[in-house]
């Protein structure tokens, strides 16, 4: 029994390994600090309820998907009543798309008032939204 | 539209697993306990306590959220991974401390009452109500076909890992806990990474089906070959 609990512990402790490795970094050619604007930017706009602005960064070929209406659509419900603004927190990491490309995505959390959003944000090399996602 | 894949699926998620506890139990007497103790064990490891935590706990955690994002491989490689170190760690703890008799039919009854409850909870329900709301389902027949056979595949892989993880019990051998819960990570982490991929949907229930048809034979010829002589 004490055995299976040690081989349980190393698994759990090689999954945690692994679920910390090597995502806190950029990709090259992505800047830390302009990321970090960028994501906060977007999560201002997105909380003042602007989807057009935001609609505006998304890349060329993903506007239809993600258009001010779609955003609006999606969003609008949750972030309406989300009150003033109180404070923020934001996580960024680097990753690869299945086409070779690489991204930075930022996790910005957005607390306010009366509630507490959490943004998702993928970009590409020139800051283009490619992925976006509330919970 | 064809209403027989709904039908179909209804049968496999609910009606199948209901007449095989009570046949077994029926032809059997005293492995209705191992099923419902199999049935309590998918609950309340993974409905109860697995589930809400990957629901609702760590997406609450930035790091989760950007592990999610940024290393999918991965991510379905811990799901995969807690989903066999839920279900079968709760098999082991369930058989230890509340099945007291340990036979080949009462591993078969706790696998079926554990693969039934996920069918009827995951796809029933499901099922049941499409058919209730829309009457004929607009969504697509293959879909749903495949969804049953999923499900008849995923209820005979459960019977194999109750008969890997009993066998284990009843040996005092942990080392088939572990068996247990890698070749479950294995049937799920191969098959959403098919689907994640982009594979043929056909092609990814195909290869569970034939990870179930191996792994049930492995599990009965191993049962057969470890058993203590009498």
């Amino acid at each position: 029994m004490k055995r299976l609990f040690l081989i349980l512990l190393a698994i759990a402790a090689a999954a945690g390994l692994f679920s910390g490795c090597g995502s806190e970094e950029l990709p090259d050619g992505f800047n830390r600090d302009e990321v970090e604007s960028r994501a906060v930017l977007i999560a201002e706009t997105l909380t003042a309820l602007d989807y057009e602005t935001v609609a505006g960064m998304v890349r060329e070929d993903l506007k239809e998907a993600l258009s001010a209406e779609v955003l609006e659509n999606a969003l609008g419900p949750t972030l309406e009543g989300l009150g003033a603004f109180e404070s923020s927190s934001i996580t960024m990491g680097g990753t690869k798309g299945s086409d070779g490309e690489e991204y930075t995505v930022a996790v910005v959390s957005w607390k306010c008032e009366d509630g507490k959003v959490t943004f998702t944000l993928s970009f590409d090399k020139d800051l283009n939204i490619v992925g976006l996602y509330m919970k | 539209m064809d209403i027989s894949a709904v039908i179909f699926c209804i049968t496999v998620s609910i009606i199948l697993p209901v007449v095989a506890v009570a046949f077994t139990s029926a032809r059997q007497r005293g492995t209705l306990k191992a099923a419902l103790l199999g049935g309590a064990t998918f609950f309340v490891f993974q409905v109860v306590i697995r589930i809400p935590v990957l629901q609702y706990l760590l997406p609450e955690f930035s790091w989760y959220l950007l592990f999610q994002a940024t290393n999918q491989t991965l991510y379905i490689l811990m799901l995969s991974f807690t989903a066999g170190l839920f279900e079968e760690g709760g098999r082991w703890i369930v058989m230890m401390l509340f099945l007291k008799r340990r036979t080949l039919p009462d591993g078969i009854a706790f696998g079926l009452g554990h693969g039934g409850i996920e069918a009827i909870l995951l796809v029933g329900v499901n099922a049941i109500s499409m058919l209730i709301i829309y009457g004929i389902p607009y969504a697509e027949p293959l879909p749903i076909f495949l969804a049953g056979v999923e499900r008849l595949a995923a209820i005979c892989s459960h019977i194999a890992f109750s008969l890997i993880v009993l066998r284990g019990v009843t040996n005092n051998k942990p080392i088939l806990l572990i068996l247990a819960m890698l070749l479950h990570t294995l049937m799920n982490f191969v098959a959403v990474m098919m689907m994640s991929s982009g594979a043929n949907d056909v092609l990814t229930e195909l290869y569970v089906v034939l990870f179930a048809i191996g792994v049930i034979c492995f599990s009965l010829i191993f049962w057969k070959r470890t058993e203590a002589p009498s």
